[in-house]
C-alpha cells in the first residue's frame, strides 16, 4: 500500500490509518484542554493501529 | 486522519509537566522505519488536501502551512521518542497493556468515529470498553464525524448499547473545525449511580 492511494471522491479517501504529526497546540484545540489544569495528571494518548486495519480489511464485510 | 503516532503532543505535554503515555502499535518500529512510513503518508496527503471540499482552511491557512506544521511534529516527536522510549507504549486497540484506572484522562484522536468505514462497530464498542478500563475519571474521542464530514451513526448507537450503560456520553462543542464538522468530541465519564 502505497500514499498514491489516497483519492479524493466526498472526502479524503484513505484506505488505511495514516501517520500524520500533530501538535500539542491542535490537540488542545480538538479537546479544549486547559494545560494548567492536566499538570500532574496522568494522560493517555491512545491510537488503534495500522496493522490491525490490514488484516481486518482482508477479512469479509458483514 | 492521525492518531497517537508521530504527533509531538506527548513530548510537549510532558515538558509542561503532564505525565502522558503515548500508545500506537508503530511503537514496536525503530525511529528509521516510522520516519520510512510517516514521510509518504504527509506527502500523499499534503497532494491530496487541497482538492477536497471537506476542509475548513482558517487555522491551517494552506496545505503548506498544514505540512510545515506536520513536519515540526514529527521531528519533535522523533526526538523525543529516542530519548524517552519509556513514554510510547506499543500495542493495538481494543486490546490496552495497562492497569485498571491507571490513567486521569484518555484521549482518541482521529481513529475511533473517523475510519468507521474501516473498523465496525464491535470494534468500536470494545475499544470504548477498555478505553474506560483503564480511566479513572474521563475519556474524550475526537472527532465525532467520518472523513466524509458526517456524523458517526456509531454514537448514537453506542449511547443506547447495553453493554455501555454503565458510562455517560456527552458531545461537547468546540469552537475548532479543519474537517468539515469536527467541532465536537464525545466525552465518556463512568455513570452517576443514583442509590
Amino acid at each position: 500500500m502505497s500514499g498514491d492511494s489516497i483519492q479524493t471522491k466526498r472526502g479524503l479517501q484513505l484506505d488505511r490509518v495514516v501517520l500524520l504529526g500533530r501538535t500539542f497546540e491542535e490537540y488542545r484545540r480538538y479537546f479544549l484542554l486547559e494545560p494548567d489544569d492536566l499538570i500532574g495528571k496522568r494522560v493517555l494518548d491512545v491510537a488503534g493501529g495500522r496493522q490491525f486495519l490490514l488484516c481486518r480489511s482482508q477479512q469479509p464485510r458483514h | 486522519m492521525s492518531r497517537a503516532g508521530v504527533s509531538s503532543f506527548c513530548a510537549e505535554a510532558n515538558n509542561l509537566g503532564i505525565n502522558v503515555t503515548s500508545f500506537d502499535p508503530i511503537y514496536s518500529l525503530s525511529p528509521e522505519k516510522i520516519t520510512e512510513r510517516s514521510e509518504p503518508d504527509l506527502e500523499a496527503v499534503y497532494r491530496a488536501i487541497g482538492s477536497v471540499p471537506t476542509y475548513r482552511w482558517g487555522y491551517y491557512k494552506n496545505p503548506d502551512y498544514m505540512r510545515k506544521l506536520r513536519k515540526r511534529a514529527s521531528a519533535i516527536f522523533l526526538s523525543d521518542y529516542e530519548t524517552h522510549p519509556e513514554r510510547y507504549v506499543a500495542g493495538e486497540l481494543p486490546r490496552l497493556p495497562f492497569a485498571d484506572r491507571e490513567f486521569d484522562l484518555t484521549l482518541v484522536s482521529y481513529f475511533l468515529f473517523a475510519y468507521q468505514d474501516r473498523l465496525d462497530y464491535e470494534f468500536h464498542r470494545e475499544s470504548i470498553l477498555q478505553i474506560m478500563r483503564v480511566t479513572c475519571d474521563e475519556a474524550r474521542i475526537y472527532p465525532t464525524v467520518t472523513f466524509e464530514a458526517q456524523p458517526s451513526e456509531y454514537v448514537p448507537m453506542l449511547q443506547s448499547d447495553r453493554a455501555l450503560n454503565g458510562f455517560q456520553f456527552t458531545e461537547i462543542k468546540t469552537d475548532f473545525e479543519f474537517l468539515v464538522n469536527s467541532n465536537s468530541y464525545l466525552r465518556l465519564t463512568r455513570a452517576q449511580l443514583v442509590l
